[in-house]
Formats: structure tokens, sequence, C-alpha cells
């Protein structure tokens, strides 16, 4: 009798310790899962169709894009919807990354998304958002034919998103994100409608589409982000910092653009993004905006189906915070900036 | 001024055939100078009476013989009238012209080259544009990212 009760007792221990070490390994899996999806879109030949839905409080936005991945290393985007941005493009072919808006006939040039550079920079978002997430692999599902694992991202913080991402499991590539605000409303849903995997296209043909640029014209654009200590001599005016940040966020670097103009200061939780612009005092000339006033602060507002963007003027200066936040996180920021 | 200058002007200064300046010049000398001031009002009577007084009409056929030793005209040339900004242009002394000249590049200057040059209104586009750029390469999970729209289009 007692042999049997302790040959129960062992065996309950055992599966409950199978059960313990598998949880874990579903959580490794998750992890090792996100981690090969980062570069996945590098190394897949890949046509699709994606339709992005983002919501606002007040409105709906939608757009499509044909998004081609071909091995190694290039990535084809064209926005075919909404109409006004019609036939942008962006190509990427792992040296450099050409973005093409055809409305004002832009072209801009950036490193590759593949390049050491960024792809260190990644390395590290990742990093920051493994701290900031826990990562668990929910189930295995099919999608389209296809099998997909379908992963979750539960915050740590209240304050952030959680994101659910479907990934394809022989690829590694995301087929569907679904992105949940704090309070649980979901705030944009990326999917492809049309998915096809194999396909292999000549890379000339991508380049048709752009305008020819004459081969002497510099047009590269490299990107520079420097430390707090950095950036505070580099910049030609006295720079402000928020002393307060939201948990989780760490500040990423700094960068002059605009001619060395402005200074855009760079934080992130490895999932979102806030900067924080600013540049020697400029008059905010906006149209259906709204107004805020936070004490002696008057802050415009506006909704973007990008996230808030916030502007003001103080110490004779100018200040543009943009990100996806709860409001009361940036008025503690905007608030907390010396 | 001269007084042989003013001479040489009045005649044409009671016409009304002097330029902006000219006149001005010449109203100018009137009134300091005494002796011209009379020459002027000599000259401004005789034009008076020459006007009084009536012209005998010409010989019969006058007009027609004259016609005839006038060279003639190309039909397919067309006579311009001229308006009166054109006139009032002319007449502009050139101080005037280079005046009107500078202020009409100082507008064009405001309204086309300032604004780019001194980034006086600022543009929240090129912050969203940066901001996309920043969430692609800082998020882990962000591509393709929603490009910038410039007008939003509602479901």
């Amino acid at each position: 009798m007692r042999l049997s009760k302790l040959g129960v007792g062992l065996l309950s221990s055992l599966v409950q310790g199978l059960l313990i070490t598998n949880l874990y390994c579903l959580a490794d899996q998750g992890e090792e899962i996100l981690r090969s999806a980062v570069n996945a879109p590098f190394h897949t030949d890949f046509e699709g169709i994606m339709e992005s839905v983002f919501y606002t409080p007040t409105k709906t936005y939608t757009f499509k894009t044909k998004v081609i991945y071909q091995k190694s290393n290039f990535i084809y985007i064209e926005y075919l919807e909404p109409a006004r941005i019609k036939g942008k493009i962006i190509i990427d072919n792992g040296k450099e990354r050409i973005e093409y808006t055809p409305v004002n006939n832009k072209m801009d040039k950036l490193p590759s998304f593949a390049s050491p550079k960024i792809e260190k920079i990644k390395q590290k978002a990742l990093g920051v958002m493994l701290n900031n997430f826990e990562i668990s692999r929910l189930s295995r599902e099919v999608m389209r034919g296809r099998e997909v694992y379908v992963i979750s991202l539960n915050p740590r913080y209240s304050i952030e998103p959680l994101l659910k991402l479907w990934i394809d499991r022989k690829t590694y590539l995301p087929l569907k994100k679904e992105k949940y605000k704090p309070d649980g409303r979901l705030s944009s849903l990326l999917c492809y409608v049309e998915a096809k995997f194999g396909e292999h296209f000549p890379r000339e043909i991508f380049y048709s589409k752009l305008p020819k640029i004459a081969a002497n014209e510099k047009i590269e654009q490299d990107l520079f982000y420097y430390s707090g200590e950095e950036i505070k001599k580099r910049a030609n005016f006295p720079l402000s910092f928020p002393a307060y940040l939201p948990p989780g966020y760490i500040f990423q670097g700094g960068e002059i653009i605009e001619r060395e103009r402005t200074v855009k200061l760079i934080y992130t939780d490895g999932l979102e993004v806030i900067i924080l612009f600013q540049r020697p005092y400029t008059d905010i000339l906006m149209r259906k905006n709204q107004w805020i006033k936070w004490g002696n602060l008057r802050v415009r507002f506006k909704e973007s189906p990008h996230g808030k963007v916030f502007t003001w003027n103080k110490d004779k200066k100018t200040f543009v915070l943009i990100g996806e936040l709860p409001l009361e996180e940036f008025v503690k920021i905007i608030q907390s900036i010396k | 001024m001269r007084c042989d200058w003013f001479k040489k002007n009045l005649s044409a200064y009671i016409d009304g055939e002097v330029n902006f300046l000219t006149r001005w010049r010449i109203k100018r000398h009137l009134k300091s100078c005494t002796d011209c001031y009379k020459d002027y009002i000599r000259l401004k009577n005789l034009r008076k009476i020459s006007k009084i007084i009536l012209l005998k009409n010409p010989e019969p056929g006058f007009y027609e013989r004259l016609q005839a030793k006038l060279p003639r005209l190309n039909p397919n040339i067309t006579l311009k009238k001229t308006g009166s900004l054109a006139k009032f242009w002319m007449l502009l002394p050139l101080p005037g012209k280079l005046a009107i000249g500078g202020v009409a590049i100082l507008i064009l200057f405001l309204l086309i080259i300032y604004p780019h040059l001194s980034g006086s209104s600022l543009n929240i586009n090129k912050f969203e544009e940066e901001y996309l750029r920043s969430k692609e390469i800082f998020s882990v999970v962000e591509e393709p990212a929603p490009p910038l729209l410039p007008v939003s289009e509602e479901r």
C-alpha cells in the first residue's frame, strides 16, 4: 500500500516536472522563434500582399502593401493603397536601402537594414524587448495552408502593448500581427491577404520602377547615433532631456538631422519607440490640431495612425514628442523635460 | 542747373514732351532763376497766341499729294496702342524703375526662397517621417512600417 502511494507520488512529481520543463521549453522556444523571425525577411523567397489596419479613437486607417522578400538580403516593398501613397517603393538590397516617393519624386538612400550597423541596433532592441516582455508560445495553427507558431509578447509593465504574432513554421516569417493597447483594445492588425512562398525573381525588374539617378549624384544619407554626452557636445544649442521615462524604456541614441538644426533623441522598450525632437524656437503652425494646456505650457496635440504627436515651445526651443503611449505617460515626460 | 540746358528743353517742357525727372528739374530751376522764368512766360504766351491764330486752309489737292509722297504701310503690321501702364513705365526715370524692380525681387524672395531658408514654420510631417524611420530601425517587429499618410483614409 505504502509502496503504491509512493509510486503514485513519484509519478505525479514526474508529470509535474515534465509539465514545468515543457512550459520553460515552450517559453524558450518562443524566444528562439522570435529571434529567427527578426532576420527571416532577408533569408526567404516570398511574395505577398499585406493589409494593415490601424485603429485610433476617431479613425481607422487601412494600407495595402506588396511585399517581396528574396534570398539573400533583398526586400522590395510597394505601397498599393490608399491612393495618396500609391507607388511608394522601398528596395533593400543588403547594401543600401532606397526609398522612393513618387508624389514628390523624392529618393532617399540609407544603409541596408541587413547592414552590420542596423543589425547591431536590432539585436540591442531585441535584448531590451526580452527584458520588457514575456514571450510565450501559445499554439500551433494552420494559416492559409501553412503551419504557423502563435507567439504572444506579454508586457511586464501595464503601459506597454500586447503583441500576438503568427510566424510561419518553415521560414519564420511573421504572417500576421495583432497589437493590443494596455486597455485591451486592438490597436493594429497586419495580415497577409495573399502569400506565395518560394517565388524567385530577377532583381533587375524591381529597379525598373525607380527613376534613373545620375551615377555621380550623392544622395547617400548615413545614420549616426550618438550617446547622451556626445550629442550634447555636437548639438549647436543647449539640449534638454526628460527626467522621467516610462518603465521599460531606455535611451537608445541621439541623431542630428535637418542640416544640424534639429536633435532627435530616441527612446525604446524594444517594441515601441518614443522620439523627442528639439530645435531652436520655431513658429508652430499646424491646422486641425487641438491645444492642451498643462500649467503654463501650451501643447499642441495630434493623433495619427502612427501615434500621438505633441508640439510645444519652451525656453526658446521647440519640442516635438512622438510615440504610442497612454496620454498620462506623455504628460509625465513633457513635464519632466529640463 | 545751367540756363542753356534749360533753354534747350523749355519748348519740349511746355509741350509736355519731357520725362518725369526733366520736368521736375525744370520746375526747380524756374523757381530759382528769374531770367529763365521770364523766358518761360514769354514762350508760353507765344504758344497761347499761336493756338488762337486760325490756320489758312491748304491748297486743293494738298493732302492727296502728301499721301502719295508718304511711304506705304505694310498691311500685315498692326499698330499697337500703348497702354497707360506702359506710358507710365516709359515716363518713369531710371531710379524709379530700379526701385520697382528691387521691390518685385524682394517680394519673390520673401514668398519663395525665404521660407526654405529660415524654416520659420514647423513641418510636422518631416518629424513623423523621422519617427517612422526610427521605428523601423529600433523596433524589433516593425517591417514594413505603415507609411506617412498625408490625408487620412477613413474606412
